[in-house]
C-alpha cells in the first residue's frame, strides 16, 4: 500500500549547497557567540587584590535579578543588570565545557551555560555571573563528576585563597597572576551540583566579588 | 566543511530525508524546509554524531523531532477532505492511489503518521521509533495498528 517511491523527490541542484552555506553560517555563528561568552567570563576573572573591607549585602535585600533560578541579592553601585540573558547547551568532558560551537549530541554529557552581565552607565561591562548547572548525565559522566569538570575548568591556573560559605553553597575565592597582576574570581559550587562564576573586570575589588557571592540564592 | 565525512553523509542521505520529509509534511517545499534543517543541524554537530556511529537515524531523530515540534507550535492539525464519491474507474483509483494515500495520510495524527513513515519507509523497528517519538515500543505498535487500520479502510472505501 506505501511505496517509497510514490513519495521520492528529487534533490534540488543547490540543495546540498544550500545545506553546506547553511552549517558554515552556523557555526560561524556559534563560534562568535561562544567566544564572546568565552571572553566575557574571562575578563571577569581579573581583578585585582586590594585590602578593602567587604561591603557585604544586606542579609535580605530585595533581589535585583535573577539568573538561572538564582536570585541575585546584590551588585556594587553604579552597575545596572543587561536585560538580556545568555544561555546554551554545551557539552562537557574531563577536559571542561567544550566551546567549539557544535550542539551534544547523543551519548555526550552537557551543561546549561547562562549568564547576567551588569554595565556600567557607560555601556561598559564590569560584573559576570555565569551559572553552569550539569544537564545531561551519561553512564561515564554522572552529575557528581559534570560538576568536577566545570569546577576544575573555571579554575584553571588560578589557586584557591580562601574557602567560605554562602546562601548558594560553598565558594571559593580564586586567584591568579597575570602581567596585570593578581586576577580573583569566586566559584560557587551549590549543593544540586551547579557551578557559579562570580568574576568582573579590574574596576572590582575581590570584595565585591565576595559581596555579590553572598547576595545569590535560591528563589 | 570539517569533516570529510559529513560529506559522504550528505550525499547518501539526502534523498531518504527529502522522501521521510515528504511524507511527514505531504507538501515537496515543506518536505525540502524540513531536510535542509535537519541536514544543517546535523552538520552543525558533526563530530558528536559520527561519534555516536548512526547518523542517519541521528537525522531521523532530528527531521521527526522538528517536525513534531512545528505541529505542535501551529496545533491546528490540517485533516484532508476525503471525497464522498465512489472511484469506478479502476484504472483511475490505480493511477491516483499515490495522491489517495497522501490524502489519508494527512488524515492521521502527527504521531501516527510519523511511527508509519519511520516503519514503512526507513524500515525501522519499534524500538527505534519508540526512541526517536519518546514513547513505549507498546505505543508505537498502537500507533501503527490505528494508522494502517485507517488507510486500509479508507482505501478500499475509496475503491
Amino acid at each position: 500500500m506505501l511505496s517509497k517511491s510514490d513519495f521520492d523527490l528529487p534533490v534540488p541542484a543547490d540543495f546540498t549547497d544550500r545545506v553546506r552555506r547553511g552549517v558554515r553560517r552556523r557555526r560561524r555563528f556559534r563560534a562568535v557567540a561562544v567566544a564572546g561568552c568565552v571572553v566575557l567570563g574571562l575578563s571577569g576573572i581579573s581583578v585585582a587584590a586590594r585590602p578593602e573591607p567587604d561591603r557585604g549585602p544586606a542579609v535580605h535585600a530585595p533581589a535585583i535579578g535573577d539568573v538561572a533560578g538564582l536570585h541575585i541579592g546584590y551588585a556594587p553601585p553604579g552597575l545596572r543588570l543587561d536585560p538580556r540573558v545568555n544561555s546554551s547547551v554545551h557539552v562537557v568532558t574531563e577536559k571542561g565545557l567544550d566551546t567549539d560551537g557544535a550542539d551534544p549530541g547523543p551519548g555526550d554529557a552537557s551543561a546549561v551555560v547562562t549568564m547576567r552581565v551588569f554595565v556600567k552607565a557607560n555601556g561598559g561591562n564590569q560584573l559576570f555571573i555565569t551559572v553552569l548547572a550539569p544537564f545531561r548525565t551519561t553512564p561515564r559522566a554522572d552529575r557528581a563528576t559534570i560538576t568536577r569538570w566545570l569546577s576544575d575548568w573555571s579554575t584553571i591556573g588560578l589557586e584557591k585563597v580562601d574557602e567560605f560559605t554562602v546562601p548558594a553553597g560553598t565558594a571559593r575565592l580564586m586567584r591568579g597572576q597575570t602581567t596585570d597582576g593578581p586576577k580573583h574570581q569566586v566559584l560557587i559550587t551549590a549543593a544540586d551540583g551547579t557551578v557559579i562564576d562570580v568574576g568582573g573586570n579590574a574596576e572590582l575589588t575581590a570584595a565585591e566579588l565576595r559581596a555579590v557571592a553572598q547576595g545569590l540564592s535560591r528563589g | 566543511m570539517r569533516d570529510a565525512g559529513f560529506e559522504t553523509f550528505l550525499r547518501e542521505s539526502t534523498a531518504g530525508l527529502l522522501r521521510l520529509g515528504n511524507v511527514l509534511t505531504l507538501d515537496p517545499a515543506a518536505a525540502e524546509d524540513l531536510a535542509q534543517e535537519t541536514l544543517i543541524r546535523v552538520g552543525t554537530s558533526w563530530s558528536r554524531v559520527r561519534k555516536d556511529g548512526n547518523p542517519v537515524g541521528y537525522a531521523q531523530r532530528t527531521m521527526i523531532n522538528l517536525f513534531l515540534n512545528e505541529r505542535r507550535r501551529r496545533r491546528a492539525i490540517p485533516v484532508a477532505t476525503v471525497p464522498e464519491t465512489a472511484r469506478e474507474d479502476t484504472a483511475l483509483a490505480s493511477v491516483e492511489s499515490s495522491a489517495v494515500i497522501r490524502q489519508i495520510l494527512a488524515g492521521l495524527p502527527p504521531q501516527q503518521r510519523a511511527a508509519v513513515a519511520l516503519r514503512y519507509l526507513a524500515d525501522l523497528p519499534d524500538e527505534e521509533i519508540a526512541a526517536i517519538l519518546g514513547c513505549t515500543t507498546g505505543t508505537v505498535r498502537s500507533h501503527l495498528s490505528r494508522g494502517l487500520s485507517t488507510l486500509r479502510g479508507r482505501v478500499t472505501k475509496k475503491r
